[in-house]
């Protein structure tokens, strides 16, 4: 199953650096890797959260080039805050785990921007908070709504 | 083992864990080092892939907008029609300006560097930084090719940036758009100097600042590379200023531009192998703009 898993955030992240671009809304575009991956946490708990949020940000420190550790962190982040709401919440309903995907994204993307701070990187907070983490994060949770009940059929065959 | 000790050894050691990451990302930072052989092997390996998907999603994308594109096309056609007729015309103008140039410049003695003195080659886009904070990207063309670190990439409409990782096969390319990117220029028509910064902002407009303050700025004036202690060569178009107000210190003009290049639109570049007989600055270094 683990090679499984592993496959799938390999896809995506190689669909990330390349498809993605031509789907661009007001400039950003939709993080599926970080969707899928918070669909499985959120089914599979804090444990497997935080594993596999750690190899998904991994996969996206070799395809950004530099910075090793980055996407590694806040991934890992999202990753556990999304399998703590496992026990909390129903899990087929799309409309749940788009909000929960929108405030994980959100949260994400502000640790993102404090360790960009740390690595001395200053993006303006208009164009960070704004623009990059609020369009970005509301894109998520829609293409969340939108995947959420595929994903879930798939899995519940996979997990009866 | 007791609960509370358990759960101290596991906090113990996830503290660790991130003090090592932090360390590992700042010493993994773009000026520091080049590319690791593990990343530089996943590169090549993934590079086929990668441009025969962006090869089928632009066929994908063709396919999908054909009727939108068909109901398009007539307007477009006459609009282009007329365009061309311009154009012709501003080409027989621009041509008797640059022979006056040459001209003049024999005269002055006066040595500059044109398009004409790049020697380079040519490249495809193959994939995208998978972000929204960083704009990077990936080109299908290494060191086997010839390509270096710091050389400089171009469109015809303009800068696009510079390499700043290489591998056997492919070389990632930091956009003048990207927040780290910053670059010595000049407002053409006043050669006021400023350093164009990327912004990382999704309307792909970037920022000149300290642009003195004695010398108006107005919308509408060109920005170029200056060429001052740069990697880039001079001259090369950077965008067009849209608004200018004073910095806070009033002592300085800063200024939103409008990049010619339309980044979301990239398919192929040139990249600058060789710049009048000799080649680029092979350092590691972030471009100051000094």
């Amino acid at each position: 199953m683990r090679i499984t898993v592993f496959g799938i955030l390999v896809l995506a992240t190689f669909i990330q650096v390349t498809a993605l671009e031509s789907v661009r809304l007001f400039g950003v575009k939709p993080d599926l890797v970080l969707i899928l991956l918070i669909f499985y946490a959120f089914l599979r708990g804090t444990r497997e959260g935080s594993f596999w949020g750690f190899v998904a940000g991994f996969l996206k420190d070799v395809a950004t080039g530099g910075y090793f550790g980055l996407n590694a962190l806040d991934h890992l982040a999202a990753g556990y805050l999304a399998g703590l709401m496992q026990t909390v919440l129903y899990k087929d309903n799309p409309f749940v785990v788009a909000t929960i995907t929108l405030l994980i994204c959100l949260f994400q993307g502000l640790i993102h921007y404090l360790l960009l701070f740390y690595l001395g990187i200053f993006i303006s907070p208009g164009v960070g908070l704004g623009k990059i983490i609020f369009c970005g994060s509301v894109y998520n949770g829609a293409v969340a709504l939108l995947l959420y009940r595929w994903f879930f059929r798939t899995y519940t065959r996979v997990y009866p | 083992m007791p609960r509370s000790r358990r759960s101290g050894k596991r906090v113990f050691f996830f503290i660790i864990f991130m003090l090592a990451f932090l360390l590992l990302m700042k010493s993994t930072d773009l000026k520091k080092i080049g590319m690791s052989p593990l990343e530089g092997a996943l590169r090549d390996v993934f590079a086929p892939l990668q441009k025969f998907s962006v090869t089928a999603t632009r066929w994908l994308e063709g396919k999908l907008s054909l009727p939108i594109a068909l109901i398009n096309a007539t307007r477009q056609n006459k609009q282009l029609t007329r365009e061309v007729a311009e154009l012709k015309g501003r080409l027989v103008e621009l041509e008797e300006c640059r022979l006056e140039n040459e001209r003049l410049k024999k005269l002055l003695d006066f040595q500059t560097r044109l398009p004409g003195d790049f020697k380079g080659t040519s490249a495809a886009v193959i994939g995208r930084d998978p972000g929204n904070w960083f704009q990077t990207i990936t080109l299908n063309k290494g060191f086997r090719q010839g390509v270096q670190v710091n050389m400089t990439v171009l469109v015809p409409e303009g800068l696009v940036g510079r390499v700043v990782k290489v591998s056997a096969n492919t070389a990632q390319v930091m956009l003048i758009t990207d927040p780290r990117s910053a670059i010595s220029s000049l407002v053409q028509e006043t050669r006021s100097p400023g350093i164009v910064e990327g912004t990382s902002d999704t309307s792909g407009r970037l920022r000149m600042i300290h642009i003195p303050y004695d010398i108006f700025v107005r919308r509408g004036q060109t920005v170029v590379t200056s060429g001052l202690g740069s990697l880039f060569p001079k001259g090369v178009a950077v965008g067009q200023i849209m608004d200018a107000k004073k910095d806070p210190t009033g002592l300085f003009y800063n200024a939103t531009v409008q990049p010619f290049v339309d980044f979301n639109r990239l398919e192929e570049v040139f990249i600058i192998t060789e710049l009048a007989g000799e080649l680029p600055e092979k350092t590691g270094d972030r471009e100051s703009g000094s």
